[in-house]
């Protein structure tokens, strides 16, 4: 410690006032939260999606090359393939990262305010947060290659659908030989599976949000049904429906949580594993069976549903510095050669043109009826209800 | 005797003012500025450090009363309109305790727990390395500083690796993969949590309280004993009150420290659901709620200013004594006679702990496929050198192939290197301006606000310096995924080291080299150039060394502040992490303390210098 001066009181005091001073000049600058605002209080309005009417491919790459280079973000790994074969194909630099959504979806309106955007597209799971921030904001925008336009459903339009991916529940073939050791998702919040039923936080994968709001909007009745089915009882609870009452129940029955659905396909199918164990995963994790000797399949007898489907959008940073090399990326993943890498281990294609994945993973054969499905037009709603889901999560699990 | 006042000879008098019209005065301070600038620096240094200081934690505040995008439907007012709601949401909701309050406890908890282990280890070590006759003496002052140059989380995944059990997911750690089952208190939670940063932190209290021990005179204790004190009364009335200041000093500092850490809680915490402030500062900032993120960045920085105005209040009265051990001062050893061996074995096992049990274990790790089995079969080094890694897409080859690694090595280099050279210069030209303006308004105030950063965990700086700097501000451009960003956000973080560093050496350093040079017809550039600079090169390098380390294993800044194209070595092995390649993460980390061990070894060779001269003070 350094010696005192004489005026040490005095300066304290100095030290005082002018923070002070500067505290009252800086509260006049403005928060960060003034400047984002984009439309007013009511509905957060997004932009229809945009189709070119004077698409032209060939131009298109031409300016694509031009630009030279393209980042594109999304949530899985296998991203670096897609990227690599779309400069393979173009001879333009592109470099595919990894993030997870909320992290995209912080450095997306960051990089945006600050105008100095280096994420020139992405590949976005989270459908709330895209149309209750990203594109209200006007911090990305949906872009329809005019050439394929045909191809892609009403539904999956707006904002446009890239991919249809799935999550679900999986358990380990060496321990239970004789097939999934549960035929009711009601089983999993029973005593039996306490602390056996691992997934990932739900408060770190807004899609696992999503899906608890979607099934209360969507799969009452298919609830009820199973409930019945179980315990030959009619459900009675005093939630506002049967989903939030199996969440509860779920949230109680200490679930194993992690941060990543890697731990959980581990946890679940690793080669020294001997636990039973329920996992709820990415169907991307069963390219671990041949990669890392992984003993996992598809609990198949699950009712109502073995899982659900999410649907992977796209969208365009406004201010990108390469907007062609964007639309052409964005073009490549809705044929069948940009998206194939995505869909090693099964998915489906917003596009009509790409026919589904033969790779499913053993035990998923009938996405429709096998899969919840998400409703495009609840979006809004989920991304209202998203805070209201996780506190209820919270208190729960608690 | 050598208790004296310490308080500095007032300065020589001013030449007298001529008596007359302001306007002359004026013309006089003028033309004395420009021969003696100091003033005007500081001047300078104050403002600009007001604003990088002041000016992120205002933007921060203010985002907590200030409705946020898309939270216009629960607060019922458009955005940025005035609100109450998050401090409800905080504070009184329902969630308040789950966001909030247990956080706050826990986090109490944990700085009382780590402060403690860390004052029990380093004041034992500093006791046995500065006065008795330990075996190994020379080589454990060494050694025992290692565990601060390993990143903090380094701990908290080597205990992952031992001792994780199924209770998080993912694969079980080596124990119990061995058939040991540990329960779940042990493996996450508060009880590896405080061990791991207690076992990081305690070099910090090992160098200031080992310093604080070697300037104290035994002389004092000898002639205490000699008027017929006993021991305790020694102990009690001399030894303990000289070195309250040193004890509170470091007993604070860690506290601050601990407040600001993320990555070892964020990795031990969550199987268990256990929160400190700052792991839920980090979620809210991941669950994009800029307003939850302010409202507790703004409570973590008031708990922070709290224990510095304490540790402040604490040293008002010990400060105005300081021993002085330059002549008569004697340091009486004492002898542990035929437990010198056995002190020595128990102090390396306390460098065995902190340091060999964590590397080997990362090390071990990087090397087999399944951890916790030793098999031939299991041990591989593809995670190291393979070409091509099947199941790994994202990271698709081992870490020394590729140009990721090196990437984000050089880019760690060129930014925390810039920003510690700027961090060292500005430390000394404050050392210089505090001492030469001694007395001067300007000189106390900067003094004070050099050290403000230190009073702001890193963890709530990133979030207010994003706040602040995403977009345009008046002349300041947005600087949101910039390297300057980076670059200024890690200089100012680490500025109070250097800042200390170069206010202390500049008190050794008369006034009589520059005047001799001033006599010459030296202008104030060259005295800098060419007196100063050189006389204090040491500190300079402690000044620039210290946040360098500082900078090079820190993570709770950056993480929040990179974006593609600056990828460090921490975000490398955090990403590594998100994508579950744990054996490559570690090998990272390794790396990363390779890193900070070479860049203080060579140093340290090179000047002469040793870090304890840096932290003292």
């Amino acid at each position: 410690m350094s010696s005192s001066t004489p005026s040490r009181r005095r300066t304290g005091s100095i030290v005082a006032g002018l923070s002070l001073a500067v505290l009252a000049i800086a509260a006049c600058a403005p928060s960060t939260a003034t400047n984002s605002t984009g439309s007013g209080t009511d509905e957060a309005a997004y932009a229809e999606p945009v189709i070119d009417s004077d698409f032209d491919l060939a131009a298109l790459t031409a300016a694509a090359q031009k630009e030279g280079s393209v980042t594109v973000y999304d949530s899985t790994g296998d991203i670096k393939k897609v990227a690599d074969a779309f400069q393979k194909k173009y001879g333009i630099k592109t470099n595919g990262t990894k993030s997870d959504v909320g992290d995209t979806l912080e450095k997306m309106t960051r990089e945006a305010q600050a105008k100095n955007v280096t994420i020139d597209l992405t590949l976005y799971e989270d459908g709330p947060s895209l149309v209750g921030q990203l594109l209200p904001q006007k911090t990305v925008y949906s872009w329809i290659p005019a050439d394929l336009a045909d191809q892609i459903d009403e539904a999956g339009r707006n904002p446009l659908m890239v991919l249809s991916k799935a999550n679900v529940w999986i358990y380990n073939p060496k321990v239970f030989p004789n097939g999934c050791p549960v035929d009711n998702l009601w089983d999993l919040t029973s005593p039996d599976w306490k602390g056996k039923v691992t997934m990932q936080d739900p408060l770190g994968k807004p899609n696992i949000v999503e899906w608890f709001n979607q099934m209360g909007s969507s799969y009452d009745d298919a609830l009820r049904t199973a409930y019945k089915a179980e315990t030959g009882k009619d459900l009675s609870t005093t939630e506002s429906s049967a989903a939030k009452e199996w969440v509860k129940q779920l949230a109680k029955n200490q679930p194993v949580l992690t941060t990543s659905d890697d731990d959980v396909s581990a946890a679940v199918a690793s080669p020294n594993q001997t636990e039973p164990r329920i996992g709820l995963v990415s169907i991307a994790k069963f390219r671990d069976i041949e990669g890392k000797k992984y003993q996992m399949k598809v609990c198949d007898t699950l009712k109502p549903y073995v899982g659900y489907q999410y649907p992977k959008y796209g969208a365009i940073a406004t201010g990108t510095k390469h907007p062609n090399a964007a639309k052409l990326f964005l073009r490549f993943v809705l044929t069948e050669e940009g998206i194939s890498p995505e869909m090693g281990s099964g998915g489906i294609s917003s596009s009509k043109a790409v026919a589904p994945s033969k790779n499913n993973p053993p035990g998923l054969t009938d996405w429709p009826n096998q899969l919840m499905t998400f409703d495009s037009s609840k979006l809004l709603t989920d991304y209202r209800d998203a805070q209201s889901m996780q506190d209820f999560w919270r208190l729960n699990h608690h | 005797m050598v208790i004296t006042d310490s308080r500095p000879a007032p300065p020589p008098p001013a030449p007298a003012a001529p008596p007359a019209s302001r306007l002359r005065r004026w013309r006089y301070r003028l033309s004395i500025a420009r021969h003696e600038p100091t003033l005007v620096i500081g001047f300078v240094l104050t403002l600009l450090l007001l604003y990088l200081v002041i000016a992120p934690l205002v933007a921060v505040l203010s985002d907590a009363f200030r409705v946020q995008f898309g939270d216009e439907p629960k607060t019922g007012q458009p955005a940025g309109g005035w609100t109450g709601y998050y401090l409800w949401r905080v504070f009184r909701s329902q969630i308040s305790s789950i966001l909030f309050w247990q956080p706050l406890v826990n986090t109490l908890m944990v700085a009382v727990g780590v402060t403690v282990l860390a004052l029990l280890l380093g004041g034992v070590s500093a006791f046995l390395l500065t006065r008795t006759d330990i075996a190994g003496r020379k080589w454990l002052s060494t050694a025992l500083v290692v565990p601060y140059m390993l990143p903090s989380w380094t701990f908290a995944l080597a205990w992952l690796a031992l001792f994780k059990n199924d209770r998080s997911g993912g694969q079980v750690g080596i124990l119990e993969a061995r058939g040991i089952n540990t329960p779940d208190w042990l493996a996450y939670g508060a009880v590896p949590i405080i061990i791991c940063l207690g076992v990081h932190y305690f070099p910090f209290v090992l160098l200031l309280f080992g310093n604080a021990l070697r300037r104290l005179d035994s002389q004092l204790e000898d002639s205490a004993r000699v008027l017929g004190a006993g021991r305790r009364t020694v102990l009690g009335r001399i030894t303990l009150p000289l070195m309250l200041p040193s004890l509170s000093s470091s007993v604070l500092l860690v506290f601050g420290r601990v407040l600001g850490t993320f990555g070892t809680p964020y990795i031990l915490g969550l199987p268990v659901d256990f929160n400190l402030l700052s792991t839920s500062l980090f979620s809210s900032v991941k669950n994009h709620e800029p307003g939850i993120t302010a409202v507790l960045a703004t409570v973590i920085v008031v708990i922070g200013v709290a224990v510095v105005v304490a540790d402040a209040r604490l040293l008002r009265e010990q400060r105005r004594f300081v021993t002085v051990g330059s002549k008569g001062a004697m340091s009486r050893m004492i002898s542990l006679g035929r437990w010198r061996r056995p002190a020595g074995l128990v102090a390396a096992g306390v460098f065995v702990v902190g340091v060999v049990v964590p590397v080997l274990t990362l090390a071990l790790s990087t090397v087999t496929t399944t951890p916790g089995v030793f098999r031939g079969d299991n041990f591989t080094l593809k995670y190291w050198l393979a070409a091509d890694l099947p199941g790994a897409p994202g990271f698709p080859h081992g870490i020394l192939r590729g140009t990721e690694l090196f990437h984000a090595a050089w880019n760690s280099l060129r930014i925390v290197g810039l920003a510690a050279v700027i961090c060292g210069l500005t430390g000394l030209l404050i050392g210089y301006v505090v001492v030469r303006a001694d007395g001067s308004r300007i000189a106390g105030l900067l003094r004070q606000v050099s050290f403000l950063p230190y009073l702001v965990p890193g963890i709530a700086f990133a979030a207010a310096f994003l706040s602040l700097f995403a977009v345009r501000r008046g002349p300041v451009p947005a600087l949101y995924g910039s390297v300057t960003l980076l670059v200024i956000v890690l200089a100012v973080t680490h500025l109070p080291y250097a800042s200390r560093s170069g206010i202390s050496a500049m008190t050794q350093l008369g006034r009589e080299p520059e005047e001799a040079a001033q006599v010459t017809g030296a202008g104030w550039l060259t005295r800098i150039r060419r007196v100063v600079v050189p006389i204090q090169r040491g500190s300079l390098v402690t000044g620039i060394v210290l946040p360098f380390i500082s900078g090079i294993k820190e993570l709770s800044i950056v993480i929040m502040l990179t974006t593609t194209g600056t990828q460090l070595l921490t975000t490398l092995s955090v990403n590594l992490i998100d994508y579950a390649y744990d054996q490559m993460a570690n090998a990272v980390v390794l790396v990363i303390a390779l890193v900070a061990f070479l860049a203080t070894y060579l140093t340290q060779r090179l000047t002469r210098t040793s870090l304890a001269s840096g932290l003292g003070g």
